[in-house]
């Protein structure tokens, strides 16, 4: 059965609609920014060189992969295939940095 | 598809390689995790992050060098590969920087293994980036060309080898400096 979309959700989406391309990657720019500041700031703060902490600093760099991939190389028009090897590529380099730490 | 299949053959050729690369140094850093931990607190995160927030930025104009191709502004697309080729050029100088500081201070390649790693693998992603600067040159030269204006596809194509050079860092900016 087909719920009603709150006013707010649907207002938030349209608005996301009416985003041009020029618009949505210097969004993403400042996404990365911010990933990137962020990460940063955590793995100074962070004595212990863990795991865990890895595992979490190599997340991010797999977001911002992910968002260059897909708004500034564009893989979001590619067929599927690309986007696959594309994103293999991201969860293997992921598998290899975490595993071995 | 954004580009031509074969520059996506050289983009997923180069990224498996440089995977080839952190799997070999992480590997290695298995194997002596005090020494890699000891060397890396010499390195300066402040010049690994400009340049990372510099070669984002570059990427950011390339896109929008592309956006102004597709809308035919090739002035404009012209003025975003300046901007782009800029950064080129300051993470080059940063990299330079980076180097004279190291080697001031006695450290080269043969200081350890860390060091020779982070020689090796910053060296082949700088000659990328060089690369990556000569394609921005020749988009620059061409979209300021009334005669010549290049096919969109080319641009395409010429732009996902330098977001390539962007990744590429994205992974060992962390890689050599955080973890």
């Amino acid at each position: 059965m087909d719920r009603p979309v709150p006013a707010a959700l649907s207002h938030l989406s349209s608005r996301l609609r009416a985003v041009t391309p020029g618009q949505l990657v210097r969004l993403v720019f400042v996404g990365l920014l911010l990933l990137t500041a962020g990460s940063s700031w955590f793995a100074e703060s962070e004595s212990a060189r863990g795991v865990a902490t890895t595992a979490f600093i190599m997340t991010v760099v797999a977001a911002k992969l992910h968002l260059v991939g897909m708004h500034f190389m564009e893989l979001r028009h590619a067929p599927f295939a690309l986007k696959l090897a594309f994103h293999g590529w991201i969860v293997v380099v992921w598998g290899l940095i975490v595993g071995f730490s | 598809m954004p580009g031509e299949v074969g520059v996506w053959v050289l983009v997923l050729g180069e990224m498996s390689m440089f995977g080839v690369f952190f799997a070999i140094f992480m590997d290695a850093r298995a194997g002596d995790r005090e020494l890699f931990a000891r060397s890396q607190q010499h390195l300066n995160i402040t010049i690994g992050l400009v340049n990372t927030i510099i070669l984002l930025a570059s990427s950011l104009f390339v896109v929008q060098a592309v956006q102004a191709v597709r809308a035919s502004g090739f002035g404009r697309a012209s003025k975003f590969f300046t901007l782009g080729l800029l950064c080129g050029l300051g993470f080059m100088g940063g990299k330079v920087l980076e180097y004279s500081e190291k080697l001031h201070a006695g450290i080269s390649p043969a200081t350890d293994a860390f060091y020779m790693y982070y020689y090796v693998l910053t060296g082949i992603h700088a000659l990328h980036v060089a690369v990556g600067m000569c394609v921005l040159a020749f988009l620059r030269k061409m979209t300021r060309n009334p005669a010549r204006h290049p096919k969109t596809t080319t641009v395409e194509a010429c732009a996902s080898y330098w977001h390539m050079v962007d990744i590429l860092w994205i992974v060992l900016f962390p890689l050599l400096y955080l973890i």
